[in-house]
């Protein structure tokens, strides 16, 4: 399989404008994230690159800052809490308009995915428009249900991808053997799909985690959520203290990305 | 005992398809509540003012210079992103598909690592990046390029390079999966069969990448029309695009008609583009490969 | 109704009254009628897209029918849901449970059943037994052969002594050596629980060595339920005899009182039925004959086109005046391989009236 991917009728020579080229791409897109990190351990009021010495003085001064550290903690709720909302409803959904062969599920199934169509910015005045008559602007419950509303296609698609991957027999066997619907689903159907809602939790949680545009209008002053206040203090400065906190999100991102990438893993090792 | 009639088995059927169907009712509920019925209110508010029915919003659009000028920026800075995400993504794409598949693994790793970085993080890094003191300048006169630190950030290029680093995740993986798809064989038998190699790159492959370029230049041109963080902090203030006109009309002046008719003009743009990707590529197939 | 009519009995007779499936315009079920006896290994057989399969699921409650009845013994069935039924279920591609080991697969009805630990240890233990896995149980699914995947699905499915056991074609993605051992080991296990066995397959030869019965389904509708022996012998309809073992039809004259075929009367042990219109030439029921023609035989002028040696016969073709192509066997000894006339020679072929078959196109 391996050799029937790569051509062995051009040569490496021929190619190696594409690779170069390639090359400076891949710089372009790595380069923004390998800067960052650097400028954060820097001592200085400015930023500079690459720095003069190390220091932990905008880690310091940022854990020290019951601002920061408050609006870190309103985005670790909100995000929890929506991969709590959207995933479990994402996946009664998406179970549900796989096996119902009801014409409308289809109709049903593009209104769940319309939230990714539709631009962020429109999303975000008809919320706040709506939570404005609501008494939600500004609390905790309001910025959740918009953001569940967000990752809701993401969970479906994934979770949909999943089902049509496993094996539907598998389930009509489970209840020939005396397991009710429910029962064959909780059993034998969920656990065989675990990858797919992993990776659909994760991505509820970056969904809501790193949202910003929503969180502008519907979560203000005290609670701001991360990336609300980081976007506020990038208009007025563009201080050191930003690259610790984007340090600090771009490791827990990946940290989560991780722990779903070895969990596949631990599913696929399991199976071969 | 008798045969079941139809209609009693008939009710049955129906019952478990409509329990089947209820499971996804949260989902909806949910979706209905918080963004069909106040988009529907926001698309009903821009047809009326304080004196009931009128178009008058929608005519300021077409008639005000000024908004005009802001729907000019918009598509032209979403095309040009659109355009240079095709130049740098495909050969990227291309060389990724011919790779063997760990090595391919790798390199996807690098169009990922961005991906899921946060958005606001990015933008920051492109902010310090191309700051008149930024590492970019730095570098550029370091090299002797150029004299005079160049205005790379707060006007268009800054606004463009920054979208493009955001945007060139969406046009690489759709590519990558159409051109993995493509049999090998066939550049092989076009080979065969006599054609030089890059003609058989011309005639054979560019064409069956084709319907990726589209849907990918699709996606990425939409998510470019209602763009707004991104453009905001590089633009900073000078780069004027709809997503910031909606907003200002919404907090700054309250006039939720004109934001309304912005936000539908938008929106219908959008799904119309968004229609011509299903029927390209379907959706789930774009999601589930990326 | 009471429970234990659903529970635990091997061997539960099977009534099915006029069940309709259809979708949209397509009846995929036909009003179907058939009873099975408690304990009869029962063989659906079609072409594919017969409505066999969908007989299955129906009567597995996976397929919910339009109309009709279908009764487990004295239980209606027919709208109960499928967890309820009783059944084991073996599926083509087995459909193991990849995330549990072999015993816990074959635990799984018992727990659903909240039997105690000591009777579920016991009866995995049995059923391992019964496929000949004895010490496979901590096995993962994937270190399992294809073989031995499908005997697991079988220890699975009745293990909890279901009433009636449904199989639908379980055997197709074997090899043919695997795939004619199993037929032997299931046939085998079949006659040791005595359970009411539904097995579907579009391979004739499998419904001819395993089944008590087959049914043979075309269009949503049995075309003629019956003994193998009957079935080959006495197909009802031209479906059936070319469907079952190999077979050349030659068109009788039409509008004649008596059967002709090309104007020479037919021969037949008994009388034919008044639509007979086609007379049956089975490949080992015929063979090569001299000029002078005996009285019991019917007798068809041709070419021979073709031998091909196949190891434990040969098959000739021989083509008539006609122009239609009739295929038959010859063994393989060395007296008859000499025997053989050359290509392109005339040669003779006789079907004795006591093999000569003549069906309907249709069955009455």
């Amino acid at each position: 399989m391996m050799d029937m991917d790569s051509d062995p009728t051009v040569s490496h020579l021929r190619r190696l404008w594409l690779y170069l080229y390639c090359l400076a791409v891949a710089i372009f897109l790595l380069a923004p994230i390998l800067v960052v990190i650097p400028m954060s351990f820097s001592p200085s009021e400015f930023l500079e690159f690459p720095p003069s010495s190390l220091s932990l003085r905008w880690y310091q001064s940022l854990f020290n800052s019951p601002e920061w550290t408050g609006a870190a903690i309103i985005s670790l709720k909100a995000a929890v809490l929506t991969v709590l909302v959207a995933t479990p409803l994402g996946i009664a959904a998406a179970y549900g308009l796989q096996y119902s062969e009801m014409g409308i599920a289809k109709l049903v199934r593009s209104a769940l995915i319309i939230p990714l169509i539709v631009p962020v910015i429109i999303v975000a005045i008809g919320v706040f428009y709506l939570f404005a008559r609501l008494n939600l602007v500004n609390t905790l419950t309001g910025l959740v249900l918009a953001h569940s509303v967000l990752a809701l296609p993401f969970v479906i698609v994934v979770v949909s991808a999943g089902l049509q991957r496993f094996d539907i027999n598998q389930e009509l066997v489970a209840r020939s053997l005396g397991a009710s619907r429910v029962k064959a689903f909780m059993t034998v159907t969920l656990p065989q799909i675990r990858p797919s809602v992993m990776s659909a939790a994760l991505f509820a949680f970056i969904t809501s985690f790193d949202e910003v545009v929503v969180a502008l209008f519907v979560s203000r002053g005290p609670s701001s959520t991360l990336t609300r206040k980081m976007f506020t203090s990038l208009r007025d400065q563009v201080s050191p203290a930003i690259a610790a906190i984007s340090t600090i999100l771009i490791l827990t991102t990946f940290l989560l990305a991780l722990a779903a990438l070895a969990s596949a893993r631990g599913d696929k090792q399991q199976k071969s | 005992m008798a045969p079941h009639a139809a209609e009693a088995m008939e009710g049955d059927a129906r019952r478990e398809r409509l329990r089947l169907l209820a499971l996804s009712s949260p989902a909806f509920l949910l979706v209905l509540i918080v963004l069909l019925i106040p988009v529907g209110w926001l698309f009903f508010l821009s047809f009326v003012d304080k004196d009931g029915f009128t178009l008058s919003h929608y005519a300021r659009l077409w008639q005000n210079d000024a908004y005009f000028e802001i729907f000019r920026v918009t598509f032209l800075s979403s095309f040009l992103v659109t355009v240079l995400t095709v130049v740098l993504g495909y050969p990227l794409a291309y060389l990724l598909s011919q790779l063997p598949r760990r090595a391919a693994i790798i390199g996807l790793t690098v169009v990922l690592l961005p991906f899921w970085t946060s958005l606001l993080v990015r933008t920051y890094a492109w902010l310090v990046l191309l700051q008149r003191k930024g590492l970019v300048n730095s570098t550029l006169m370091s090299l002797g390029i150029i004299d005079e630190p160049l205005n790379l950030v707060y006007n268009m290029s800054g606004v463009v390079i920054g979208m493009v680093h955001i945007m060139l995740p969406f046009m690489v993986l759709p590519l990558y999966a159409t051109m993995r798809s493509i049999d090998p064989g066939l550049m092989r038998a076009a080979i065969s069969l006599g054609a030089p190699r890059h003609k058989a790159f011309f005639t054979i492959f560019a064409p069956l990448s084709l319907p990726g370029v589209i849907a990918g230049s699709l996606l990425v041109f939409i998510y470019c029309l209602g763009f707004y963080i991104t453009p905001q902090v590089l633009g900073g203030g000078r780069i004027n695009l709809v997503s910031m006109k909606i907003l200002e009309n919404a907090t700054i002046y309250s006039d939720w008609g004109a934001a309304s008719a912005l936000g539908v003009v938008l929106l219908v743009v959008t799904l119309l583009l968004f229609k011509a990707i299903q029927i390209i590529v379907p959706v789930d197939r774009l999601m589930g490969r990326s | 109704m009471t429970s234990d009519k659903q529970t635990g009995k091997a061997g539960v007779p099977i009534t099915i009254r006029q069940l309709v499936k259809t979708y949209g315009n397509y009846r995929a079920l036909d009003a179907l009628d058939l009873d099975i006896a408690g304990g009869e290994f029962l063989t659906l057989l079609g072409p594919s897209g017969s409505g066999k399969s969908t007989l299955l699921m129906a009567i597995a409650g996976f397929i919910r029918p339009d109309s009709g009845l279908l009764q487990f013994g004295a239980t209606d069935v027919t709208r109960l849901e499928p967890h309820r039924r009783n059944i084991g279920v073996v599926f083509q591609n087995y459909a193991l449970f990849p995330h549990m080991t072999v015993a816990q697969n074959v635990a799984y009805p018992l727990k659903l059943r909240n039997a105690d630990k000591s009777r579920i240890d016991e009866r995995v233990q049995w059923a391992l037994a019964l496929v000949k896995l004895e010490g496979f149980g901590d096995r993962s699914i994937h270190q399992l052969s294809g073989g031995q995947r499908q005997r697991v699905a079988l220890a699975r499915a009745v293990v909890f002594e279901p009433s009636v056991l449904l199989m639908d074609e379980p055997l197709s993605a074997l090899d043919k050596k695997l795939r004619e051992h199993m037929q032997i080991e299931i046939r085998r296990l079949h006659e040791k629980l005595g359970v009411t066995t539904i097995y579907v397959t579009h391979d004739q030869r499998e419904a001819l060595t395993m089944s008590d019965r087959i049914a043979v389904i075309n269009h949503g509708r049995f075309a003629q339920i019956g003994a193998p022996k009957a079935l080959y012998e006495k197909p009802a309809s031209r479906f059936v005899a070319e469907f079952i073992g190999d077979a050349t039809l030659l068109p009788l004259d039409a509008g004649q009182k008596q059967p002709t075929f090309r104007g020479r009367a037919v021969k037949t042990k008994e009388t034919p039925q008044d639509n007979a219109s086609y007379i049956v030439l089975r490949p080992e029921k015929i063979r090569l004959v001299g000029k002078e023609e005996d009285a019991g035989w019917n007798c068809f002028a041709g070419t021979l086109d073709d031998i091909v040696y196949q190891g434990e016969s040969v098959l000739l073709s021989v083509r008539l005046e006609g122009g239609e192509t009739l295929f038959l066997r010859q063994p393989t000894d060395q007296q008859s391989l000499a025997a053989l006339p050359q290509r392109n020679q005339p040669v003779e072929v006789g079907l004795h009236a006591n093999d000569t078959l003549i069906v309907p196109e249709e069955a009455a």
